[in-house]
């Protein structure tokens, strides 16, 4: 499956305003919620898997990819992507602040390797993460997206 | 004769970041020449398991079950450098 299947131009916000990264968080799990892909249980459930297991989930410099464990808080496969007006710290040692918050989100254990490799290929290129970190619209990240 | 290395990769959940682990510790132990079988892992599934050789974030290695083998932290899941020096150096070790 592609990237672009899962995380189309609805799931994607622009210069997204929070002041810290749990108010970030919130704000990548409400473009689900407001598609309909998860309830209000899961963005609690990803902001508490920060706590419990740390800013690992930064991955990159400037990128988060938030998620939680798989469950029936989320009604279908998921991706969303919001990027910041303003960074914000996850208290990472290395890769803080970030500018761009994915979020995914799964009801199964399984049938997802795929879609999670082409995201990996796209990070891979640190000229993208950096391209989505600086798009003025969904549109130019849209072209970025589509490639994967 | 070298033999076949089991390499787990543990995150939170095991159906993220520890995919995105997996897939760059695949290539890189792959390119070094190591015949290696990695799977991705949530920590509840670590448990039980006898790999020979751990990769996980700092957070995460304080929660794991106890393993016999070296628990490698890794800073940067996408660091394919980090993540290639890291691994290659444990597995020369116990090779």
């Amino acid at each position: 499956m592609k990237l672009s299947e899962l995380l189309t131009k609805d799931m994607i916000r622009v210069g997204v305003k929070a002041t810290n990264w749990e108010e970030a968080i919130k704000e990548v799990g409400s473009v689900l919620v407001t598609n309909e892909k998860i309830t209000e249980q899961y963005i609690e459930d990803m902001i508490a898997a920060v706590h419990k297991f740390g800013p690992y989930i930064v991955l990159l410099p400037g990128f988060a990819f938030a998620h939680a464990q798989a469950s029936d808080a989320v009604k279908e496969d998921c991706m969303a992507l919001v990027t910041l007006e303003e960074p914000v710290k996850f208290n990472h040692k290395t890769n803080d602040p970030v500018k761009t918050v994915f979020a995914f989100g799964t009801n199964s254990d399984g049938g997802h390797m795929e879609i999670i490799q082409n995201l990996g290929m796209m990070l891979m290129q640190p000229e993208n993460v950096k391209a989505i970190s600086e798009a003025k619209d969904a549109e130019e990240i849209m072209n970025i997206i589509s490639k994967y | 004769m070298s033999r076949k290395y089991e390499v787990l990769c543990v995150c939170g959940f095991g159906i993220g970041s520890s995919l995105l682990l997996k897939m760059n510790a695949e290539t890189v132990l792959k390119n070094a020449g190591y015949d290696v079988q990695v799977d991705p892992m949530d920590v509840t599934s670590a448990n039980g398991r006898t790999p020979d050789l751990v990769l996980t974030s700092a957070e995460i290695a304080t929660q794991l079950p106890e393993f016999s083998c070296p628990v490698v932290i890794i800073e940067n899941f996408m660091d394919l450098e980090e993540i290639h020096q890291k691994a290659c150096n444990e597995i020369e070790k116990i090779k």
